[in-house]
């Protein structure tokens, strides 16, 4: 790279990393967009530009809603670099990253943290089995790869669970069950922020429209508990609990997961920003401003990252963070800013009923068996985890050494929520007070050589 | 550690054109299109555990996202590689990921 200085650094290219670009780069600013894919458009808008071409239609429009922001990213003219990995951000907002096997520093004036939502972890029995994915990884194969598996069940709760079953049978594969863990109380909690819901009626219109056309296909059987999946090897079945209290067995191939996602904030965290527990929503969010800014005053943090609000909300998110920049130049956006604010004021109506409707009960969110995996880099069980609580470790980062949990390559990113509640059911603290793991860079695993290959100066 | 064969496996959906490239896997080969990751193109194949954790734990693809680090395989001799994130080639090699033996039997 010749330059390694930046007005504005953006990691992450989904849709709130392509908005901010495409407002940043349209006020002149001097742009560059680091991203870990290989194509832009995040997760949700996943290889876009291939499949618009060939347009298989099963997608849905809610996919194709991304072509704009793409084809606007594209033509933006901000500097991108794909497939890089960013391993650190210093203090001093030098941006530590490894591209095609080499490390390298550049900074930036302004940093916008878009690095987008992961999937909650739903840990039953036999979840680390060979043929067990989460939905939005079988929705990443349908995007990327154009492949499904046939007479899979889909097993959990939330709109992403939904979509996916949708665009499976639309893509023509057989779908052999949904089993919907939504619970009673969940629906009784939503049920107040319904109205509000309405503010967004064309997602209520085609969450019913694809819950319709499911219901025609696939039997959809609610009010599942007591979910255990068996195989020696591979996945050869699951069983679980109906509404009546009867148990089923279910022979089966592939089952897929789903308990709704969460803020993705591992970068965010190991740069030592300040976060906070969303006790409504269930996870760790950054402390930010209204424009996404961070205890950082350089760094802001845009799109789900900082609050999962979905595609739409993200670029809205995107684009208030990169005018708040702008702004900062001395080019001030105020009807601009005005506008963003309220666009995401709308888009987030439907948060407060989707996020009660689908958290998880407990039930979901811990496993209920003493043998079931929480950590699944390290294979550490709940009864591993219990042990280490009966010993003494009384929060996650002391529970890493007695336990291991969280020490693997993925940094905690799945087992961190589930460590931090059993700590807070056994000691009776509330998850604000147990705190996250300690996260530190590199926050993902880069080798010894892309280290060495470094030039210059050491991240400060 | 065997790894049986499933029935179902995962199958395209529409025709995508490309170029084939045959790569292989363990001592078999293996025709995917270029363009596909190695994790895609080995669900395609039948293939779904890529490593074993420990002994008796064998693990596949989860995320597909470069996130979970479950579809970790050995890939022209380099461990550790995602196979979700990274790229088929013509004439890759690619072995399934073994853990150490806890018990002590460790190969090579």
């Amino acid at each position: 790279m010749t330059d390694q200085h930046f007005q504005v650094a953006i990691i992450g290219a989904g849709p709130a990393g392509m908005a901010a670009a495409c407002t940043t780069t349209k006020a002149g600013l001097h742009t560059i967009v680091i991203d870990d894919q290989k194509d832009s458009g995040g997760q949700v808008y996943r290889n876009l530009k291939a499949n618009h071409s060939l347009s298989p239609t099963y997608l849905g429009d809610s996919y194709y809603a991304g072509t704009k922001l793409s084809n606007d990213f594209a033509a933006c003219g901000a500097n991108y670099l794909t497939d890089c990995t960013v391993w650190q951000i210093t203090n001093s907002h030098e941006i530590a990253l490894v591209s095609c096997g080499k490390a390298e520093l550049i900074t930036a004036d302004y940093i916008i943290i878009a690095t987008g939502a992961i999937e909650r972890a739903m840990p039953v029995k036999g979840w680390t089995l060979p043929g067990v994915m989460s939905v939005g990884g079988a929705q990443t194969l349908l995007k990327q790869a154009a492949l499904g598996a046939d007479e899979a069940v889909f097993v959990g709760s939330g709109p992403l669970l939904y979509l996916t079953v949708w665009q499976y049978i639309n893509a023509g594969l057989s779908v052999r069950a949904v089993l919907d863990t939504t619970g009673r109380s969940q629906w009784l909690s939503a049920l107040p922020f319904a109205p509000l819901a309405f503010l967004q009626p064309d997602m209520l219109a085609m969450g019913q429209k694809w819950l319709r056309e499911i219901r025609q296909k696939v039997d959809v059987i609610t009010n599942v508990e007591g979910v255990e999946i068996a195989g020696r090897s591979r996945v050869e079945g699951l069983s679980y609990t109906t509404s009546s209290r009867e148990r089923i067995d279910l022979p089966a191939k592939y089952v897929f997961l789903h308990q709704g996602v969460i803020p993705n904030i591992n970068l965010s965290m190991a740069t030592g920003l300040e976060h906070r527990w969303d006790q409504k929503a269930h996870y760790w969010t950054p402390v930010t401003d209204a424009t996404g800014k961070s205890s950082d005053e350089q760094i802001y943090i845009a799109g789900d990252g900082n609050g999962v609000g979905g595609a739409k909300a993200a670029a809205i998110t995107g684009r208030l963070s990169a005018s708040a920049i702008v702004a900062r130049y001395g080019k001030p956006r105020l009807m601009a800013q005005l506008y963003y604010k309220l666009r995401h004021l709308h888009f987030l109506s439907i948060r407060p009923f989707l996020d009660r409707l689908y958290l998880p009960e407990v039930r979901f969110r811990i496993p209920q068996n003493d043998e079931t995996i929480i950590c699944r880099c390290e294979a550490v069980t709940k009864a591993d985890i219990s042990a280490a609580l009966g010993s003494g470790a009384t929060g996650p980062n002391q529970l890493k050494a007695f336990s291991r949990a969280g020490m693997g390559r993925c940094q905690g990113r799945t087992c961190g929520l589930m460590v931090q509640e059993m700590i807070a059911d056994h000691t009776g603290q509330s998850m604000a007070a147990i705190g996250y793991y300690r996260l530190r860079p590199p926050v993902k695993p880069i080798t010894l050589a892309a280290l060495a290959s470094l030039e210059g100066t050491w991240p400060q | 550690m065997d790894f049986p064969r499933g029935d179902l496996m995962f199958r395209p959906v529409m025709t995508k054109t490309g170029k084939p490239v045959e790569f292989q896997f363990e001592d078999e080969i293996i025709t995917a299109i270029d363009g596909d990751n190695v994790a895609a193109a080995l669900l395609k194949a039948g293939k779904i555990q890529f490593r074993t954790a420990k002994k008796h734990d064998t693990r596949g693809p989860y995320c597909m996202m470069g996130v979970c680090f479950e579809c970790l395989v050995e890939i022209d001799g380099r461990p550790n590689q995602q196979a979700c994130q990274a790229m088929i080639r013509d004439g890759m090699q690619i072995r399934r990921q073994q853990a150490p033996d806890l018990d002590g039997d460790f190969e090579g």
